[in-house]
């Protein structure tokens, strides 16, 4: 099966006209052919009729009168009609009256008699025609005339008359067929011409191509219709190429700008973070050679901080040269726009810098200002071939990275200035720390031997007092005994004061050496010191053992919690019996240890005062105390570089936490 | 006579026709002669045209007369009593004289005088008169049709010029059949 589709153009021109031709040929053949043989067929049935006929006429005479003689001679004369075979005539009674027959042969269709009822009537067999014809004259019958002829003759004239309506046929087969490849050559050949244009263009891609408008008319507008569409696909073809190449040149910039952007933030040097920005910018723009120059403050010096290619020597390019004169570059740039300068003839004698520009191949240098508010700080320079080189997008890209390159050296300048505080203000702080440490160790060391040396003289001041009470109880009398008796509450109270701060002062000042502690150990220690307060008060300690290990020290950690733990005994309303829980938990690698009690409890806005010395919420009538217990712990958890802290409502009980580095086990 | 011609007009007419068709020409016998003779009167009358003008109207008969007895006059009555000729019934007419010729389309003149045809001929010279007789001789007299003799079998002679100027139209078939007398008749 041949696929309609996969046939050229040029074929199924060429087919459509031949089967057409073919099919009406055939057409017009067959009616040609069956007109022909029925029109032949029926001329010799005329004619073969008329013969009858004319005979007939002649040989009603013959038959009226019984002339059979005269009437075989007159059938005689058909002799001449060479296809007639036989003719017989046949009275009124359907006997054979005469007749002629060619050859004995042909007188099989000859018979006798006639019986029945004889009408007008031609038999048309194969090879033969028979015509049978009444005889009548005015009004009588007077018999029947009978005629055969051989239809051969005239099968001969059909057959060669149809072979050469065949002959006609081929041969306008023939002209069709020629006229066919005349016509697709006319017709095709364009249209064929411009399919494999079309195939040419769609695997080359090659939009320029253009094809000759000729042919016919129709073929024209196609080929015209096809140049335009060409034209246009070209033409948005280059737009489209235009369009990518510019999308590439933008994104290409964008990544350049953003990897000065990081080298900027990076900590990099100024050099560095220059010389990549002028790395970058040189796959961007078609400059030959670049530098970066920076100018001090006052315009007066400058520094080549980058040049691509680099060079060893020489403070800059083109009209970094001019920094020197630092006043004529600023107002080189106040205009705004870049400076150029062009570079040509002999460059002996001129600095090296120019002379290395030169070596490169440009003949132009354009210098963009480095600007950040308002503060010129130097300048980024490219060198071209020619001005024409840069476009106005160069110009939009090396401002841009110039000022990316302004706003590092802004930058640095700034990080410089601020090394330069920070430095001044972390030299001023230890200065000022040390100052403060020795003044606050001889505060402490003060504030020690005072504790110290008062108590020798309380001693005497107590023991005397005593004395006095015990040896002389009648020497006073009741307001001197009385006196007397404060005098030696007063001396105890301020003894007791002062063993605190000393406590609190060690714990502050003494150096500790950190070890594993044992929190089981140092509560159950606190528990036998605290025995005969805990025993007074009624109080029930219960410990949640185990309550694990942590880092810290031994003495001042038993310490915070004999002062905890008393506290917690202490502070509870009058006529309830204290209750303490002490229990510990796991947290962030540390261990708080829990003591808990059903005490008076502390107002939230205390929870800090409380820690501070010398603090007291309640009178000393109440809860007696020197208000140094909850410094002492507050200083000791932080000596231990541990924490410590409370969770309490007024009457709600309070629950104190401390916590320290958990031991490894 | 009368016999033979009684009893074959007891006879149907299609045996008659086959009779004489069988018989037409070709006598075997006298009667037969006659009957043949009769025949080939009433066969005449078929391949001779007669002007319109003598026919008449449709329903005019055809008008036979028979001049003179013989043996042949009652057959052709026989013969032509049932038939139609040029469309039309046939009407025949005994004549003694030829006073009443003139009226007829075919006359049968049987046996007659020199005198006698001279008097007929006078009357249908010119005229669509079929004059018809069996006298040797006659057709050079001036009959129009005369029967012979020819052997076995029974031919007949045209006077050609009569028969020209009677106006009546004589079928080619029937001249090629018959023997043409040119001369007029000295009568």
């Amino acid at each position: 099966m041949i696929r309609l589709r996969a046939i050229s153009i040029r074929w199924i021109i060429s087919g459509v006209i031949l089967i057409t031709a073919l099919v009406l040929l055939g057409i017009g053949f067959w009616v040609t052919a069956r007109h022909a043989v029925e029109s032949f067929r029926r001329d010799l049935i005329e004619t073969l009729v008329q013969v009858a006929s004319a005979v007939g006429d002649y040989s009603v005479a013959d038959l009226a009168f019984g002339t059979h003689e005269e009437s075989a001679k007159n059938l005689a004369r058909l002799r001449e009609s060479a296809h007639i075979e036989a003719v017989a005539l046949y009275d009124a009674t359907g006997d054979l009256f005469s007749d002629f027959v060619r050859s004995d042969a042909q007188r099989r269709g000859v018979r006798d008699r006639l019986v029945g009822d004889i009408r007008e009537e031609v038999v048309v067999e194969p090879g033969f025609v028979e015509v049978y014809r009444p005889l009548v004259r005015q009004g009588e019958r007077f018999g029947t005339i009978y005629l055969r002829a051989s239809t051969a003759e005239l099968d001969r004239r059909i057959a060669a008359y149809l072979l050469w309506l065949a002959g006609v046929g081929a041969g306008l087969v023939l002209l069709s067929v020629v006229f066919a490849l005349v016509f697709q050559r006319v017709v095709s050949t364009p249209i064929l011409r411009l399919s494999r244009a079309a195939q040419v263009v769609s695997s080359t891609e090659d939009w320029s191509t253009r094809l000759t408008e000729r042919g016919a008319r129709e073929v024209v507008h196609l080929t015209r219709s096809f140049n335009n569409v060409l034209r246009v696909v070209e033409q948005r073809q280059a737009e489209r190429d235009e369009a990518e190449r510019s999308q590439r040149r933008y994104a290409e910039r964008l990544r350049v700008l953003r990897e000065i952007d990081r080298a900027i933030l990076e900590p990099e040097s100024l050099p560095v973070i220059a010389r990549r920005a002028l790395e970058g910018l040189a796959t961007l723009v078609p400059s030959v050679v670049s530098a970066v120059a920076d100018c001090t403050d006052d315009h007066r010096g400058s520094s080549l901080l980058a040049a691509l290619p680099p060079w060893a020597d020489g403070p800059g390019i083109g009209v970094v040269e001019a920094v020197r004169d630092g006043e004529a570059l600023a107002s080189a740039f106040a205009s705004g726009r870049p400076v150029e300068m062009g570079i040509a003839g002999d460059t002996t004698g001129l600095p090296s810098s120019v002379r290395a520009v030169a070596a490169a191949g440009a003949r132009m240098t354009v210098s963009f200002p480095l600007r950040a508010e308002d503060l010129l700080l130097g300048c980024l320079t490219v060198g071209v071939h020619r001005r024409e080189d840069l476009s106005p997008e160069d110009n939009d890209t090396v401002q841009e990275v110039a000022a990316l390159v302004a706003l590092a050296v802004r930058q640095h300048r700034m990080a410089r200035e601020i090394e330069r505080h920070t430095a001044e203000l972390e030299r001023r702080v230890s200065e000022r720390t040390s100052q403060l440490e020795a003044s606050n160790r001889e505060l402490e060391a003060f504030a020690y031997s005072v504790a110290h040396d008062l108590r020798a003289p309380l001693r005497s001041i107590h023991t005397f007092a005593s004395a006095l009470q015990e040896d002389y109880p009648d020497a006073l009398d009741d307001a001197g005994k009385d006196l007397l008796r404060r005098v030696v509450e007063a001396s105890r109270r301020m003894d007791a004061l002062i063993r605190d701060l000393l406590e609190y002062s060690r714990v502050a000042v003494k150096e500790v050496e950190l070890a594993s502690v044992d929190l089981d150990r140092v509560v159950e220690e606190a528990r036998g010191q605290l025995a005969s307060v805990i025993a007074d008060r009624g109080a029930e300690v219960a410990v949640e053992a185990p309550l694990g290990r942590v880092v810290g020290h031994h003495a001042t950690l038993l310490q915070v919690v004999v002062n905890l733990l008393s506290n917690a005994v202490k502070f509870v309303a009058a006529g309830t019996t204290p209750r303490v829980r002490v229990r510990a938990e796991a947290r962030d690698g540390g261990v708080r240890l829990w003591i808990e009690d059903n005490g008076i409890g502390i107002e939230p806005q205390y929870h800090e005062r409380i820690f501070r010395l010398f603090e007291r919420l309640h009178g000393a009538d109440a809860y007696p105390g020197t208000g140094v217990g909850l410094a002492i712990v507050k200083r000791g958890m932080e000596h231990m570089g541990g924490r410590t802290g409370l969770e309490s409502e007024a009457g709600q009980g309070t629950r104190f936490w401390i916590e320290l580095p958990a031991a490894p086990c | 006579m009368g016999v033979p011609a009684a009893r074959l007009g007891r006879v149907s007419c299609l045996a008659a026709l086959l009779v004489a068709a069988s018989v037409a020409g070709k006598p075997s016998t006298v009667a037969d002669e006659h009957r043949v003779k009769a025949e080939l009167v009433e066969r005449f009358c078929r391949f001779i045209d007669w002007p319109e003008r003598s026919l008449g109207g449709a329903e005019r008969p055809f008008v036979i007369g028979i001049l003179g007895t013989d043996e042949v006059g009652p057959v052709l009555e026989e013969v032509v009593r049932t038939r139609r000729i040029q469309g039309r019934p046939v009407e025949v007419r005994w004549l003694a004289t030829p006073a009443g010729v003139q009226d007829c389309h075919v006359v049968w003149i049987a046996r007659c005088s020199p005198d006698g045809l001279t008097a007929v001929l006078a009357r249908t010279r010119g005229r669509p008169i079929l004059t018809v007789a069996d006298t040797p001789g006659f057709a050079r007299a001036g009959v129009l049709i005369n029967l012979v003799r020819k052997g076995n079998r029974v031919g007949f002679e045209i006077n050609a010029a009569a028969a020209k100027a009677s106006g009546l139209v004589f079928s080619s078939n029937l001249l090629r059949l018959s023997t043409i007398v040119d001369a007029e008749g000295g009568l």
